[in-house]
């Protein structure tokens, strides 16, 4: 029997080395682990359409049951009414004969309203491309008299409307995450954003009335204005007039191409104060169914309402994503020479909104630092009387001692009789759910 | 790139000491980290190993995007580094070499403009929340004294 002996060789390996060999080892098993990479969550909200025949949305006029308020715009006053645009779905109905205990009676059913404003007792509201003229000589049965077809072809958003059209009157809203995970590149691209010029958080106009007429109030935000028995309606670049003499009947006059990113419209005694993202137009209303310039102003790119009287225009310039990189300001300009109005003053704001005079109070909503309300006497050192903070604001509608804001999480009425003393007398909360 | 300074205190064959950069890989970083290591041999020139652990703050902690109404706010993630290297001694000062895997992270969340059907536009919504996880290998000189 042979045996055989096997000779192994140990390969020696300092003890001192192990340590670095093994490093070594880990790092190349490493290496499959070089690749850089990233997870991402997006959150998308996913939006189902909910349609209607244009017949079936025209039948649909009728006050049915309040609803809470979600995204309310404009804001009218008729009477002891407020009237408050629920945006692109309709009008609520605000029994506001006490202020400080307003109540939610109805909702007007409006698929696509923006705007809205008033005369007598005829409502004229925008339905997409229409023009609805609503009886609200008694708010709690509104009912349609007239309809003006295709008179809104300019509006963003806005669909054709013949009878069989499906026209859009809600949204089923659904939010999720997608999540995804990849290797991490370089990226350069670019996004053409949407700018919507008439989309505005805004509300109505201030109108002086004409003799023998009742106009509304509302506030410095609007598209609509209402004075001299013409309805004023501005879209992104033209102004249409409708001769409203006659109620209930509306007549299409003309659409003027006035300018671009035309966003306001606001109506003081024989003028239309017309605010644009590039400026302010001033227009004279001698013939009311031809307007004409009698100037305009330039200004940095942002929003601006504007707001008169009988010396004075006070501009809000505002920057942001749909503003652009304008300023925060108040500007003030005289109009003694409605030809030539002159810049007088800026004021510092934080993010000013909609606007409000009445007598010598100012009221502007400056966004999340609240509403300021400044004595304008003097309007070269305008005196701040009240600030109230904590609310985040767009507009206001001061009038017969109360101030109607509207504001992030409600519409909000301030007694201002006594300017020393102004203070909160009812919310109308705002639903975020 | 990488450009960073250790500071700490050696006992017999250990040096333990807390370190910080600046990171110029893909996204410019700040990581403050600690820093263990071991020298195998008891003499001036010796391979080591060394591991380093700590949070990755990012320069920038906000950014912009090509999109208009956008913008990004970047949080910090974790650091680490693990590797080995040669101590080259010299009398009161040596050159290190080292080679490593190093891992830096961040978390990015993007915010714009959310547009809703019908509606005014809404700013400033979260539209998107990314972890990245960066991995390379490093190739390191050092002086030490």
């Amino acid at each position: 029997m042979r045996t055989e002996k096997q000779n192994f060789t140990k390969l020696a390996v300092p003890t001192q080395l192990r340590l670095p060999l093994l490093s070594i080892m880990l790092l190349f098993i490493a290496q499959s682990c070089l690749k850089d990479n990233f997870k991402s969550t997006r959150y998308v909200t996913l939006y189902t359409p909910v349609t209607k025949t244009l017949a079936e949305v025209r039948s649909d006029v009728q006050l049915s049951t309040p609803i809470p308020l979600k995204n309310p715009s404009k804001i009218y006053v008729k009477g002891n009414y407020l009237l408050i645009s629920e945006t692109w779905k309709g009008v609520h109905i605000i029994d506001n004969t006490d202020p400080s205990n307003p109540k939610n009676i109805g909702f007007i059913k409006i698929p696509g309203n923006v705007d809205m404003a008033t005369k007598n007792n005829s409502l004229y509201a925008d339905m997409n491309r229409e023009l609805w003229t609503i009886d609200i000589s008694d708010p709690t049965a509104p009912s349609i008299k007239n309809i003006i077809e295709n008179v809104f072809p300019w509006y963003p958003g806005a669909q054709p409307t013949p009878l069989d059209a499906e026209i859009v009157v809600d949204y089923i809203v659904k939010d999720t995450v997608i999540e995804t995970s990849g290797d991490v590149v370089e990226e350069d691209g670019q996004q053409i954003v949407f700018f919507d010029a008439t989309g505005n958080l805004a509300f109505s106009n201030s109108a002086s009335g004409a003799v023998g007429a009742i106009y509304g109030t509302g506030g410095s935000m609007a598209r609509f204005a209402a004075l001299k028995e013409r309805l004023f309606t501005v879209d992104g670049s033209g102004l249409s007039i409708f001769n409203i003499t006659a109620d209930m009947k509306p007549e299409f006059v003309q659409r003027k191409q006035i300018g671009w990113l035309i966003e306001t419209i606001y109506p003081f005694k024989e003028n239309l104060y017309i605010g644009s993202l590039n400026g302010m137009y001033i227009y004279d209303l001698a013939n009311p169914n031809d307007p004409t310039q009698l100037s305009s102003v330039t200004h940095v790119r942002s929003c601006d309402p504007v707001v008169a009287n009988e010396t004075h225009a006070f501009v809000t310039l505002r920057n942001g994503t749909r503003c652009w990189d304008g300023v925060n300001e108040l500007q003030i300009y005289s109009t003694a020479s409605l030809t030539s109005p002159t810049l007088l003053k800026k004021y510092p704001m934080t993010s000013p909104h909609g606007l409000g005079l009445s007598g010598n109070l100012l009221f502007i909503c400056d966004g999340k630092d609240g509403l300021k309300i400044y004595d304008i006497t003097d309007v070269n050192d305008l005196k701040l009387v009240k600030h109230i903070k904590g609310l985040d604001t767009f507009d206001v509608i001061p009038i017969n001692g109360i101030a109607i804001v509207s504001g992030e999480s409600g519409i909000y009425q301030y007694d201002y009789r006594d300017p020393n003393n102004i203070k909160l007398i009812s919310t109308i909360d705002i639903s975020k759910k | 790139m990488i450009i960073q300074t250790i500071h700490g205190t050696r006992f017999k064959t250990w040096f333990a000491g807390i370190g910080g950069g600046l990171d110029a890989y893909y996204q410019q970083s700040l990581p403050l980290f600690l820093d263990i290591r071991k020298n195998i041999l008891h003499q001036p020139s010796t391979p080591f190993v060394y591991a380093d652990g700590g949070i990755n703050f990012v320069v920038e902690p906000e950014g912009q995007t090509p999109t208009r109404g956008s913008s990004l706010k970047r949080n910090p993630g974790s650091y680490y580094e693990i590797g080995v290297g040669y101590r080259v001694g010299f009398k009161t000062t040596a050159i290190n070499f080292t080679i490593g895997h190093s891992y830096k992270g961040y978390k990015e969340r993007q915010y714009g403009i959310r547009y809703i059907p019908n509606m005014e536009l809404e700013e400033n919504v979260l539209l998107e929340a990314k972890s990245f996880h960066l991995k390379r290998i490093s190739f390191k000189i050092g002086l030490e004294f």
